[in-house]
């Protein structure tokens, strides 16, 4: 297990957490490498650049050329790591499916601004087919932290302590406080953050600061919730979810990616291969562009994703 | 030339020829023959003069690399590496078949093939990472990379194009197998290439046009990158797809062929002809 100091990382948020995790990283490991596409500031690579500017590579606008040309790096035993806004995963499909993934190599390929975090920027910038899309391709690990310690043992893990291409969807505002001193970080588990025997909900990353507020109010309210994080969204801890399905009534899950195949689909498939249940799927809806709004929240909240949707769904399971 | 004789390596080019055509023929699946046979020099001068590497030692890690970036071309590349003796002639009957390390395309489960290709335009960006990589560690190993000329319609192949000349990549030499063909059509017709020098130079290559089926012309063009310091180097090699077969010779309908046993037969008995 690495040995993390988290001291390094307190107080920090959002890209100013990112920049300083890779930047760390950067100091424990001399093959590892920043790639853009002129956005590495923007990804939070700048103290990264600051320190090393002679392993930062910026590709331009070119996503597709810099995603071949990491691969290409790994082979030669470089940890390369791969910035780029969420919905670039679209562009960069191919070179990710045939030239990472295929050849399996140990690419560190990461989304920032990711879901609809862009919101006023437009649908073109909503980063919601990312987990879609990459949950088809062999061999890649797809990790999605959900507070800032998580932020740090799961980037650090991925990158210095695991062997293989990963992508790190890297959500703009993390959730404090979800963890004691007893936590560690492994890829494929999934961490019980309350048990409760009457529903399971099941999130990860920004989506857990939603998925904790409806846990609180039902609690309150007598009803017994298991709530889930799952950092790891590929390959999901498929015992945890048996267990919940098995254990409670049912499974509500959250996310900020296209129903067509993210999350939810995940914990659906596990649920329907294994020990069938209800599942509610909240997510940005199938067959549906999103829109344009102020801010996430407000995009969440034109599609039902919010606090009270999730409460009623949660009756509903138990009615 | 250093060790083997030019014949030897018309012989090597020809005798590639030979086996790629019995894969397509004794497997029932027919394949890429065009830009299979316009590659066949440039391939066999690539592994018998140009390349350091080592068949014994695939992995040897001061060799340089070669992408096949045209994946299509993979029954001549898996025969040229044959007879360099990266394997025995019996792995060539694994073409295609269930679980093979190749098909019509690449894998790197192929001894000495570096790359997975198929999809076009992928090449020229991993040779891209291989050259920075190798220029990170101070190696003075190359990286070639070999399209074919209606893969550059690929926009990719530009993004990687403008890469090189930013990162200054003189250890990367980049070929293009100019048949003049597309799979459906000619290039010019389908999707004009040209004025292709002034392109690549635009873009910050140093650049040569040769013929790419002169083993002589193949090898001191390649015994001479970089042609610039400094620089990423560029080679037109002009080929005539189908090259071997009077049948396909320069014909753009030959990207891939599938044809009954009797007319495998023929081409067999007119390789043969070439073959010492």
């Amino acid at each position: 297990m690495l040995d993390i100091n988290f001291k390094k990382f307190e107080n920090l948020s959002g890209k100013d957490l990112y920049s300083r995790i890779f930047s760390e990283i950067g100091a424990q490991n001399k093959n590892v490498l920043m790639l853009g596409s002129d956005a590495i500031k923007s990804n939070g690579g700048g103290e990264f650049i600051g320190r090393f500017p002679e392993r930062t590579f910026d590709f331009g606008i070119a996503e597709a050329n810099m995603v071949a040309a990491g691969a290409g790096l790994a082979k030669l035993n470089k940890i390369p790591l791969v910035g780029m806004y969420g919905f670039l995963v679209l562009r960069t499909a191919e070179q990710i499916r045939n030239d990472v993934c295929y050849q399996n190599l140990n690419v560190k390929l990461f989304g920032t601004h990711i879901g609809v975090s862009m919101a006023a920027e437009g649908v073109t910038h909503h980063g919601v087919n990312d987990i879609s899309i990459l949950r088809s391709f062999p061999n890649i690990t797809i990790i999605q932290p959900a507070s800032p310690k998580e932020a740090v043992a799961a980037i650090f893990t991925a990158v210095l302590d695991y062997n293989g291409p990963v992508y790190l969807r890297m959500p703009d505002t993390l959730c404090e406080g979800l963890y004691d001193d007893t936590y560690y970080f492994k890829i494929g588990k999934a961490y019980t953050l309350q048990d409760g025997k009457d529903v399971t909900i099941i999130a990860s990353g920004a989506m857990i600061s939603i998925a904790k507020d409806a846990a609180n109010q039902l609690t309150s309210e007598g009803i017994s919730v298991r709530l889930i994080n799952t950092p790891t969204i590929k390959p999901m801890d498929e015992d945890a979810i048996i267990k919940a399905a098995k254990e409670t009534k049912g499974i509500i899950t959250i996310e900020d990616n296209d129903l067509a195949g993210g999350l939810g689909a995940e914990v659906s498939q596990i649920v329907c291969d294994n020990y069938p249940t209800k599942v509610k799927m909240f997510g940005l809806p199938k067959d549906r562009f999103t829109v344009i709004a102020p801010s996430a929240k407000d995009i969440f909240d034109y599609f039902g994703i919010h606090v009270e949707g999730i409460k009623k769904a949660v009756k509903e399971i138990l009615s | 030339m250093d060790k083997i004789s030019e014949k030897e390596m018309v012989n090597l080019a020809n005798k590639a020829r030979l086996l790629t055509a019995k894969m397509f023929g004794e497997s029932g699946q027919g394949g890429h023959i065009g830009g299979s046979f316009s590659a066949a020099e440039i391939l066999t001068v690539l592994y018998n003069g140009i390349l350091k590497i080592d068949p014994k030692n695939p992995e040897w890690e001061l060799r340089d690399h070669f992408i096949l970036s045209k994946g299509h071309a993979s029954a001549m590349f898996a025969s040229v590496l044959q007879l360099r003796g990266f394997f025995d002639e019996k792995f060539l009957k694994t073409y295609s078949k269930l679980k093979s390390a190749f098909g019509k395309h690449t894998t790197t489960h192929i001894p000495g093939c570096e790359f997975s290709a198929g999809s076009l335009g992928h090449g020229l960006g991993f040779a891209i990472g291989l050259a920075l990589g190798k220029k990170l560690d101070k190696l003075n190993s190359r990286v070639f990379c070999l399209m074919g000329d209606g893969e550059l319609d690929e926009g990719s192949v530009w993004e990687a194009a403008m890469s090189a000349n930013k990162f200054k990549l003189d250890n990367l030499i980049a070929i293009v197998d100019r048949n003049g063909c597309n799979m459906e059509d000619p290039t010019e017709e389908l999707m004009p290439l040209e004025p292709l020098e002034d392109k690549w130079k635009s873009f910050g290559w140093a650049l040569k046009t040769i013929d790419g089926h002169s083993i002589s012309s193949l090898y001191e063009t390649l015994k001479s990158v970089p042609f610039e310091p400094g620089k990423p180097s560029f080679i037109i090699a002009k080929t005539v797809k189908g090259k071997g077969l009077s049948c396909f010779a320069g014909d753009y309908r030959c990207h891939y062929v599938k044809q009954d046993e009797q007319k495998w037969a023929e081409n067999y008995k007119e390789l043969s002809k070439i073959c010492n």
